[in-house]
């Protein structure tokens, strides 16, 4: 067990509640960023994989996995005096996508979280934010082997060039924050650019 | 025990508990394992992953809100149109059933922890042993 984040109490300044979604493919550290930035003990529903999965959950590029998210991450994080980040964490495989729906509605803005040895894996994600006019950043989980610059990640994901795209560590805190924080930025700027 | 008796055993449940329509067993990270032979494939793959997160959520609030034994006894859902109840069973392993409105959720749920103790140790879904392993 991870020692526990220490308690911090929800300010009584908190003006905003708002809430995000991490979402992506299957492995991409998605728990695990929503476990670095939240500053309550996270929910998590992480599962054993069992032997069930072998020939389903395909684990190439990820083969010390051991455990998968079933039902969703769940965490928070002040961002300021006013603002508070509730953060929900998809869970990345196929059969549990009829919950991303639910996880969507409400939702501010999304992370959606890349690796780029299974880059496929996010184009699900994209799309449906893009049909849903959910605004999102594309975070890139740097695993240690950034062998692509952003730009050659953009021209792979075909990413429109509005759409922010960034580079994290899922596990620092300070890096997923950064990529939080983007996110709200870059919602604040579509509301600007609307009121315009 | 292989799955056809396993299968077995569930149309078993489903003919002696009234209102019953469904069963099925997976595996903790929302794989079917086997089912009743009414519920068609797609089904049977999205319950398994529904009854996976439920079970999931029911064992965090278990942890939160629990006294510390462990673990999660039942969950059960109630919607219009039918039930849902879902057990652990055995290492690794979950029973759900889906029943219809009229089922008597005492009954069923004694009869799914009876059938858990009859399949008992036969029934688990071990971890996988080594990554990438096929």
């Amino acid at each position: 067990m991870s020692p526990e984040p220490a308690p911090a109490p929800l300010p009584a300044t908190t003006e905003q509640a708002l809430k995000i979604a991490v979402v992506g493919g299957f492995g991409v550290g998605k728990t695990t960023l929503v476990r670095s930035v939240s500053e309550i003990r996270p929910l998590n529903t992480e599962e054993t994989m069992t032997r069930a999965g072998d020939g389903v959950d395909d684990l190439s590029g990820v083969e010390g996995k051991r455990s998968t998210t079933v039902a969703f991450d769940f965490g928070r994080i002040t961002l300021d005096a006013t603002s508070v980040l509730y953060v929900f964490g998809a869970p990345g495989q196929e059969r549990f996508w009829f919950l991303w729906d639910r996880l969507f509605s409400g939702a501010l803005g999304a992370v959606v979280l890349i690796d780029t040895r299974r880059m496929e894996d996010s184009w699900y994600a994209i799309d449906r934010l893009e049909v849903q006019g959910t605004p999102f950043v594309v975070a890139h989980n740097d695993f240690g082997d950034a062998e692509h610059t952003l730009d050659q990640i953009r021209a792979a994901l075909d990413l429109d060039p509005a759409i922010p795209l960034v580079r994290c560590d899922a596990r620092k805190r300070e890096s997923a924050k950064k990529v939080l924080i983007a996110l709200v930025q870059h919602v604040r700027s579509l509301v600007t650019a609307q009121a315009r | 025990m292989d799955l056809d008796k396993l299968t077995w055993l569930l149309e078993g449940l489903l003919e002696r508990t009234p209102g019953t329509r469904h069963a099925l067993v997976l595996s903790r990270d929302g794989l079917k394992l086997c089912h009743s032979a009414g519920l068609r494939t797609d089904s049977a793959d999205h319950l398994a992953a529904i009854a996976a997160g439920v079970q999931s959520l029911a064992h965090s609030a278990s942890v939160e809100f629990g006294d510390g034994a462990g673990g999660v006894r039942q969950a059960m859902a109630e919607f219009y149109g039918g039930l849902l109840f879902i057990v652990e069973a055995g290492h690794g392993a979950h029973l759900a059933v889906i029943t219809s409105e009229e089922a008597d959720p005492g009954l069923v749920g004694h009869n799914m922890n009876e059938l858990v103790e009859q399949m008992g140790e036969y029934l688990s879904t071990p971890p996988r042993a080594s990554a990438g392993s096929a």
